[in-house]
């Protein structure tokens, strides 16, 4: 299968941080989400991908190539959302929209005015005057007329209401029905994620914990509750993660099928959200990480 | 790279009014050319910088098909065609005034006071440029607007001054003349540029956009 991003053993050190180790692939046609909490590595890791940061060590390639040779061609051929305005206020879209259209060899103007009025977007009005979502919006409708490849969305919905992260993700399920393009985004709110995503892959300290197809996950995945007495050294190997009470306890298995066989009818087994796998590997408050 | 000067000055929209308005007040002042190109000319290029930065502008532009000596090199041209740019006001309003608009320091033409603008500005730029790549922020930025500017008058008056000292206490100038002592401080200027243009690419290849 054909990789638009790949990064090998990627690098990066700051001074209370640092990103170990990280290999990642990102298939072509898919909405690959990047999950974490706050100060996990997503947005470095998304940094690294724009060559907004530059790794320490190790190789990013996009599209096949390497920034160091091919950056405008890559960069021709992406889309991106940052959570924060990068827009000018005291410019209008239509001037906004004049600077950025000649930078990109495949700026389409027509399909330019057709997102604005889908997003009913006033063209002549300062972007100042824009609420959150309509930035958003706007910086959509520009990532989108340039016909890109890959959208890059570095926690696109952050800040947004309810109601405009629902109308976001349409937008991007009609994107992505066009079959060639490819979205990796990052976030960490995780009901956006199960509507949209293909696979999930989860950074945790710096770290990528694991990278998997988001159906694996919600077939798989599951939340065991039971008794304290049903725990020995045997039982608890099946876990991911267990939190312990005095009477009883959760537990995140990575294979439903394992825990059911183990725990039968005596534990209440349940389908793992995103959000359940999140809470566990963080390793939540008395959360223990097994292994 | 043409597209990202046309940048630089598409984003300051109707602030050029008040550029121009500034420019007008400080020629009914009568202020000498080249303070009045000089300090337009640092008010222009630090907002082009105050600009990017409250737009997280580095971040789009890196974002965008450039490479980043690109977005370095387009600064540095910017500042050229700005200065070109306002001269050409400058000198356009000093014709009208039909030459009646001349230097406090009388003995300084007004080419000399041209090329004294030139050389103030690209040696300001020169020490500015590298440090607010390297340590320029949403919250700095406008320091460093403030503390350009302050740098460019200051290398006016010293500038004068320096001609000043030159003439009435030594006779270097006169042995020199006056032509070869401008053409020196102009490639000076243009050394420290050039190399002020090397280190800013150096310092911005290796920034990391958060």
């Amino acid at each position: 299968m054909e990789h638009v991003i790949e990064l090998k053993n990627v690098n990066k050190s700051y001074n209370h941080f640092r990103v170990s180790d990280v290999s990642l692939e990102v298939k072509k046609g898919f909405v690959t989400g990047i999950i974490g909490s706050n100060g996990a590595g997503k947005s470095t890791i998304m940094r690294m991908i724009l060559n907004l940061v530059k790794p320490d060590s190790g190789e990013v390639h996009v599209f096949g190539m390497d920034y160091a040779k091919h950056e405008k061609n890559i960069k021709d051929r992406i889309g991106f959302i940052f959570s924060e305005d990068v827009l000018y206020d005291e410019l209008t879209l239509h001037d906004q929209k004049k600077l950025i259209a000649p930078c990109y060899s495949k700026w389409d103007d027509a399909l330019f005015h057709q997102y604005c009025d889908t997003f009913e977007l006033p063209l002549k009005q300062k972007l100042k005057s824009f609420s959150k979502g309509m930035k958003v919006k706007a910086t959509l409708a520009i990532a989108l007329s340039h016909k890109a490849d890959l959208l890059v969305m570095d926690e696109p919905t952050a800040g947004l209401d309810p109601v405009f992260r629902r109308e976001f993700l349409d937008i991007m399920q009609d994107i992505m029905l066009d079959g060639n393009k490819s979205i990796v985004l990052s976030t960490h709110i995780m009901s956006d994620l199960s509507t949209i995503a293909d696979y999930i892959t989860y950074v945790q300290k710096g770290q990528i914990a694991f990278s998997k197809d988001i159906h694996e996950l919600q077939e798989n995945y599951a939340v065991v509750r039971g008794g304290i007495e049903l725990l020995d050294r045997d039982t608890e190997q099946c876990f991911l993660a267990i939190k312990k009470t005095k009477t009883g306890f959760e537990g995140l298995s990575a294979d439903q099928n394992i825990a059911e066989s183990l725990f039968g009818n005596e534990a209440v087994i349940e389908k793992a959200s995103l959000e359940d796998i999140m809470y566990y590997m963080q390793g939540g408050k008395n959360v223990a990480v097994v292994n | 790279m043409l597209l990202l000067i046309k940048k630089d000055l598409v984003i300051h929209k109707l602030s050029w009014l008040l550029y121009f308005a500034m420019l007008l007040f400080f020629i009914v002042l009568n202020k000498d050319v080249m303070f009045v190109v000089a300090i337009i000319t640092a008010i222009i290029t630090m907002n082009t910088f105050h600009y990017d930065e409250l737009a997280h502008g580095n971040k789009l532009w890196n974002s965008l098909p450039f490479t980043r000596k690109e977005i370095v090199s387009a600064r540095y041209s910017t500042l050229l065609v700005v200065l070109l740019m306002v001269t050409a006001i400058v000198m356009t309003v000093a014709r009208i005034t039909n030459g009646e608009w001349s230097s406090a320091f009388s003995s300084l033409s007004i080419w000399e006071e041209i090329i004294g603008s030139f050389i103030v500005m690209m040696v300001s730029a020169s020490i500015f440029f590298p440090v607010v790549y390297k340590f320029a922020q949403k919250k700095t930025i406008f320091t460093f607007v403030i503390l350009f500017i302050g740098t460019a008058i200051a290398g006016v008056y010293f500038i004068y001054y320096l001609y000043k000292y030159l003439i009435e206490s030594t006779s270097i100038i006169q042995s020199m003349g006056i032509g070869l002592y401008w053409a020196l401080l102009a490639i000076g200027s243009l050394v420290c540029y050039v190399l002020s243009w090397g280190l800013s690419l150096k310092i911005y290849k290796a920034k990391e956009f958060l």
